[in-house]
């Protein structure tokens, strides 16, 4: 223990007391802090604006809840953005099984019922246990893959499953990801069908699914919440995402001035040691 | 106040409570979030089955039996006589991953990725072409830090510095994984920290 009494343990909890306060103050009264709109997210964006209205579109929820935090503000930004330009959107959950759970409560959230119909332009599928071999059944041939939809409907009383087969059908791919969402499409639809992939994922996942957009197997890889107010800003939809873009420059700030901090202490603590 | 909020307000900080120390309200939440967890799965995994079997059996297609066969025979594991058997299931399930990531993998793990580090070449605006290049030495020498184990042929240390800078980028690589793991779960903290504030009404 120092002459202070600050020990190690009671640094924790008062450097968890800062950051606690970084994050409820900007939430509680935000300041606004101005963020840049990236090439991602307007890329991202391009590709679902530029779609012919009525396009399939394959929406695979391959995050779980605990992730939504990350995940959903981009996530539900997409959701809205496919709903407004009138695609169909299919849903399914690849790696997930709170996937068909998430996207219904997306459904519900954004009053969809009242201007899309479902079975016409949305429907919404259970989770396929398999990963990639479920992926694979699903690009070769829908109606083999699933004998029902979620609520338990036979596919041939669903109007827009007559123009879904497999992977060929769809002209986008989208994946709100925390698990393995994108590397199973990237490797098992792109290789064999060249779709086109739009990623949503969490910010520690991005460092090692960025190869797959540079190799561009992934068109647009989103990453986190940031991403996320990025979209919303570009819809014109303020949510979650742009709530939170103060707590996390805050926090991000605090947290590498803390990093430097400590750095600067060890290293000057170190070279008295050695004196 | 939002009530509905309130249930997974109190988990949120019966978990938390493990910062003090471990306890009792701490392993209640533990254990009904892996309860809920494996239940939830099991449900939906069933539901799959079902759907996936079911349909097909009730048209008179009978070839998914095959897999539920295969499927059945690695629930022999608990039995120690016949755990030989399990072995056939496991194969199949590892035979056709397998197969089918390979294929997956070929195209777009080997030939995309070495497509997208080479294939476009050294061209484009200054910044591109400074991160092409930075991306080419990154890869090859990161790649000759595993390959080449042995610095020195003929007693010239011919592999030393492509693989001292390999190690630096390597622990470049390493250190902004940590760094955007810790940010990332901070995030995740953020999401948890409003649906407290919303739960006792501060926010809206």
């Amino acid at each position: 223990m120092s002459k202070s009494g600050l020990t190690p343990a009671r640094m924790n909890y008062i450097l968890w007391a800062i950051f606690l306060a970084f994050m409820i103050i900007p939430a509680v009264r935000p300041i606004g802090i101005p963020f840049p709109i990236g090439p991602e997210a307007k890329h991202a964006y391009e590709l679902v604006q530029n779609l012919p209205e009525g396009s399939l579109v394959f929406f695979s929820v391959d995050a779980s809840i605990g992730g939504w935090a990350e995940v959903g503000p981009g996530g539900e930004a997409l959701f809205q953005h496919v709903m407004a330009k009138r695609h169909r959107v299919v849903f399914v959950a690849l790696t997930a099984p709170d996937g068909p759970l998430i996207a219904e409560q997306m459904v519900n959230k954004y009053h969809v019922k009242d201007t899309r119909k479902y079975g016409v332009d949305y429907v919404i599928f259970p989770y396929l246990p398999g990963g990639v071999t479920a992926a694979m059944a699903m690009a070769d041939d829908f109606w083999k893959a699933f004998g029902k939809d979620y609520y338990g409907s036979p596919l041939d009383t669903l109007p827009i499953m007559k123009d879904v087969h497999g992977a060929k059908d769809f002209k986008l791919a989208i994946t709100l990801d925390n698990n393995a969402g994108t590397e199973t499409l990237a490797t098992q639809w792109w290789t064999k069908y060249k779709t086109v992939i739009i990623s949503q994922t969490m910010v520690m996942m991005y460092s090692w699914l960025r190869p797959y957009k540079d190799g561009g197997q992934v068109e647009a890889l989103l990453s986190g919440a940031r991403h996320g107010a990025e979209y919303e800003y570009l819809i014109k939809s303020p949510g979650a995402g742009m709530a939170s873009t103060d707590m996390i420059s805050l926090t991000h700030a605090g947290m590498v001035i803390a990093v430097i901090i400590s750095n600067s202490v060890y290293y000057f603590v170190r070279k008295g040691e050695k004196k | 106040m939002n009530v509905a909020l309130i249930p997974g307000a109190i988990l949120t900080i019966m978990i938390f409570s493990y910062i003090i120390k471990d306890n009792l309200s701490f392993k209640f939440a533990e254990s009904l979030f892996v309860g809920y967890t494996i239940a939830h799965q099991l449900v939906m995994t069933v539901d799959g089955l079902q759907s996936s079997v079911g349909g097909p059996l009730a048209k008179g297609n009978f070839v998914p039996i095959i897999g539920v066969l295969f499927g059945i025979v690695i629930l022999t594991r608990l039995i120690p006589s016949l755990r030989y058997v399990s072995l056939w299931g496991i194969a199949l399930v590892i035979g056709v991953s397998t197969a089918l990531f390979t294929r997956g993998l070929l195209g777009s793990d080997i030939m995309g990725q070495i497509t997208g580090t080479i294939g476009a070449g050294i061209v484009g605006t200054g910044q591109q072409i400074f991160d092409r290049i930075v991306m080419i030495i990154g890869v090859l020498t990161a790649m000759s830090y595993f390959i080449f184990t042995e610095t020195t042929v003929g007693g010239r240390p011919i592999f030393q510095y492509p693989r001292s800078i390999g190690k630096y980028f390597l622990l470049i690589g390493f250190g902004v994984g940590y760094g955007m793991t810790f940010l990332s779960r901070m995030a995740l903290l953020f999401g948890r920290v409003v649906d407290l504030l919303r739960a006792i009404g501060i926010l809206a």
